[in-house]
């Protein structure tokens, strides 16, 4: 009982779009699937849904094609909210659970249940189009999990959400991992990737980075974060000389240092000490999701992360 | 397998009622079904409005006889031929052959005639507007009766002519009467001859007077239901493209596409639009026929006069059978291609344009039934026999055929045979589109683009 991507390839044209995507996700399990904008996250998701056909690759659940078991027991949450305008709440969320095969009555019982899980149950005779973007979301997920299916898919679920909304939906989330439900979300943003998720897969103009366990990934990253503190304003050069440091970010408070290559973190505290420094705060641990994914996306990150700078010429 | 299906039409049911029930709802779609219904009730009670019109605008003609010794009558032959059926009820009844019935056209009279005593007061209230008509029947030098007619606006009258040849009627009597010839001999003169009217095809039964107004509504009630089934396709075809269009700029088309297969989704579409569609029409034509079964009451009530009941003749059970036949099988063609057309843009501006292929060809398809059903071409002609066999077109003119009998019922079963075959590969076809378009954002829809959407479509 595992949802298994294996080695897709998709391309569209002159693009391809995705080049041997693949990952597995276990039951009550959250899968992170990380990558910049355009990497191929809502690509890789139609075709798990099937609502687009790889040129190659497979994908299954519990053993079988998913497209042979796929649609009724799994749940889709797009990145473009899709809502009928003009229809109520409550009819719109019945007839996406028909659409999944609940009967119209148990359909209607579990939209009012969720819309007041969700604390909007005033909403059911709204029309969408009177809802704020949050609550369209929220209803939107809804609809996603009326069914309460085995697989629920959602493509940047938290974008947009003020940051009540997100811990809403994560508290959804993780009841329905705890439930035994495979859960893949993609994203951008990181925050969310190291609370929620047991499992990411980083991925870039379709080819697939890194995946694996959160913990695991960020092991074996072969490197370490020190975050160190002092006191005053004091000149750090020296920290560039140790062996295996340096320095990623300078901060008000404290400083990132990344360590490897026989670089030692006791060697950092000592030095600091040996100096005479006041240590405030002394850190060791594993690099974050976003510094991986940073340093995994980002080859040429730090020059993409600042606007260009265009030659005076060339402005008109 | 038989579980995959359920689901399938699980999904079409779903998919068809939303589509329905938000449709049906909307205010426009009330307000034009009750719109269409006043229109339909007004159509069905169309004789007694006339003649609840004519009623009030019969015109008053006087006759002042100047030479006394006229044979003849010639108030109550004016009043017998201006107020003959033929010539009431305007154009088109006016066949000549001048035994024609109108069906359904009620007694009242069109015009009253009375004798006018004195010839210049009755001038001056022609004059006054008082008096329509006088007509006045002097002798000329050489014995013969001479016709004066005094009417305002001579141009734009009709009653003029119709005056003139009551004229030649009454100059003729008079004419036969000073030649000695009694009323009874001259009724025997002016009888009309039998003449029958026959197709060179010799089992077809002969043509009647009966027969051949029967044909003339039979026209009219071919071209009613070509008409029908045009405005049907163009108009709810449009609604399937549209309501899919919607569904893309929505982005609800994603959501739904990962629950139901393109060929669930426009299967349900198709399906929710079609009914909303005859169920408007039923509406509209309940009303219509509810009009024609009360028309004789209603007369009765407006005009103290009985009409009696009448159905449209030629507007046979079987015709309508094989009418909604063609009806349901042709707008499902379309809606079909409609729909698969409609996935290939993304903004509701474009589709007029992307829908113009199926426009034309259901245009042609109308206009050719129409004028195969009022006679401008002949059904039989082997090009339009040929064309009829075309699935996108039968429909059409299918109905012609069928109205004037020059289609054999094996052709009729032939071509709804290939007509559902079509449907079945036209939406095999469409699905594909379909299946790709729907996910295509702001790409102009190609042949070659559609043509690699059918291939590589799951």
């Amino acid at each position: 009982m595992a949802l298994v991507v294996d080695g897709l390839r998709k391309r569209f044209g002159e693009v391809q779009a995705l080049d041997g995507i693949g990952f597995r996700v276990e039951p009550g399990q959250v899968f992170g699937f990380l990558g910049p904008n355009g990497a191929g996250k809502t690509t890789t998701m139609r075709i798990v849904l099937d609502i687009l056909r790889a040129d190659e690759g497979s994908v299954t659940w519990a053993d079988r094609p998913a497209s042979e078991a796929a649609r009724r027991t799994w749940g889709y949450l797009p990145e473009d909210r899709g809502l009928y305008p003009r229809m109520k709440v409550l009819d719109q969320l019945v007839f996406y659970g028909s659409l999944y095969g609940l009967p119209r009555r148990e359909a209607a019982a579990r939209a009012r249940h969720w819309l007041a899980r969700f604390r909007i149950p005033e909403y059911e005779d709204r029309r969408a189009e009177q809802l704020s973007k949050g609550n369209q979301q929220k209803v939107q997920f809804i609809a996603a999990i009326l069914h309460d299916p085995d697989v629920l898919l959602m493509d940047e679920p938290f974008s947009g959400l003020d940051p009540i909304n997100v811990a809403l939906l994560k508290d959804a989330v993780l009841e329905m991992r705890d439930r035994g439900r495979a859960l893949v979300f993609s994203t951008h943003q990181m925050e969310q990737v190291e609370e929620l998720c047991g499992a990411v897969a980083i991925i870039d103009r379709g080819h697939l980075l890194v995946s694996g366990e959160t913990r695991e990934v960020r092991r074996r990253a072969g490197r370490r974060v020190v975050r160190l503190g002092v006191a005053g304003d004091p000149d750090l050069g020296w920290l560039d000389t140790l062996p295996g440091v340096r320095v990623t970010r300078s901060g008000l408070d404290y400083h990132e240092l990344d360590v490897r290559d026989g670089g030692d973190p006791e060697t950092i505290l000592q030095a600091a000490l040996a100096r005479g420094e006041y240590v405030t705060r002394f850190e060791i641990a594993d690099p974050s999701i976003e510094d991986i994914f940073i340093e995994q996306v980002g080859v040429s990150g730090a020059e993409e992360r600042r606007l260009a700078a265009v030659p005076a010429g060339a402005r008109r | 397998m038989s579980r995959r299906w359920s689901v399938g039409l699980g999904n079409i049911v779903a998919v068809a009622r939303r589509e329905f029930v938000t449709r049906a709802t909307t205010r426009s779609f009330v307000i034009s079904t009750a719109l269409l219904v006043v229109a339909a009730a007004i159509l069905g009670l169309a004789p007694v409005v006339i003649g609840y019109i004519d009623r009030n605008t019969s015109q008053s003609i006087e006759v002042h006889v100047g030479a006394a010794d006229l044979h003849g009558d010639p108030v109550s032959t004016l009043d017998a031929l201006l107020n003959a059926p033929a010539l009431q009820g305007g154009a088109g009844a006016t066949d000549g052959s001048g035994a024609g019935t109108t069906p359904g056209g009620p007694a009242t009279r069109d015009y009253r005639v009375s004798l006018a005593p004195d010839l210049d007061a009755a001038r001056r209230q022609v004059e006054d507007g008082k008096l329509d008509v006088l007509v006045d029947i002097e002798r000329d030098a050489s014995g013969d009766a001479v016709f004066t007619i005094y009417v305002n606006d001579p141009a734009m009258s009709r009653t003029p002519d119709l005056v003139r040849q009551a004229a030649a009627s009454i100059a003729i009597a008079d004419r036969l009467g000073r030649a000695g010839l009694s009323g009874a001999q001259q009724a025997a003169l002016f009888a009309p001859p039998q003449v029958t009217v026959r197709s060179p095809d010799t089992s077809q039964p002969a043509s009647t007077a009966q027969g051949v107004t029967g044909e003339i509504a039979g026209f009219a009630v071919t071209f009613g239901l070509v008409l029908f089934l045009f405005m049907a396709v163009i108009l709810y075809g449009t609604w399937v493209a549209m309501s899919v269009v919607e569904e893309k700029s929505n982005r609800v088309m994603e959501v739904i596409l990962a629950a139901a297969t393109p060929f669930q989704l426009l299967s349900g579409k198709v399906l929710g639009v079609g009914a909303t569609a005859l169920v408007q029409y039923v509406i509209v034509l309940g009303a219509a026929l509810l009009a024609l079964v009360v028309q004789g009451q209603v007369g009765m009530l407006v005009l103290g006069e009985t009409g009696g009941l009448s159905i449209p003749q030629g507007l046979t059970p079987g015709l309508l059978v094989v009418f909604s036949v063609y009806f349901v099988l042709g707008f499902l063609l379309y809606a079909v291609l409609f729909a698969a057309a409609g996935s290939l843009v993304s903004r509701q501006e474009d589709v007029s344009q992307v829908v113009t292929p199926m426009t034309l060809v259901s245009t042609a398809g109308y206009l050719v039934g129409v004028y195969g059903s009022i006679g401008i071409l002949d059904p039989k002609a082997p090009w339009l026999v040929v064309l009829s066999w075309v699935p996108f077109l039968s429909p059409y003119m299918m109905l012609a055929r069928v109205n004037d009998g020059s289609a054999a019922p094996v052709e009729v079963v032939g071509t709804v045979l290939l007509l559902a075959l079509t449907i079945v590969g036209a939406v095999w076809v469409a699905a594909r589109i379909y299946s790709a378009g729907v996910l295509m954002y702001g790409q102009r829809p190609g042949v070659r683009r559609m043509w690699r959407a059918i291939r590589e479509a799951r």
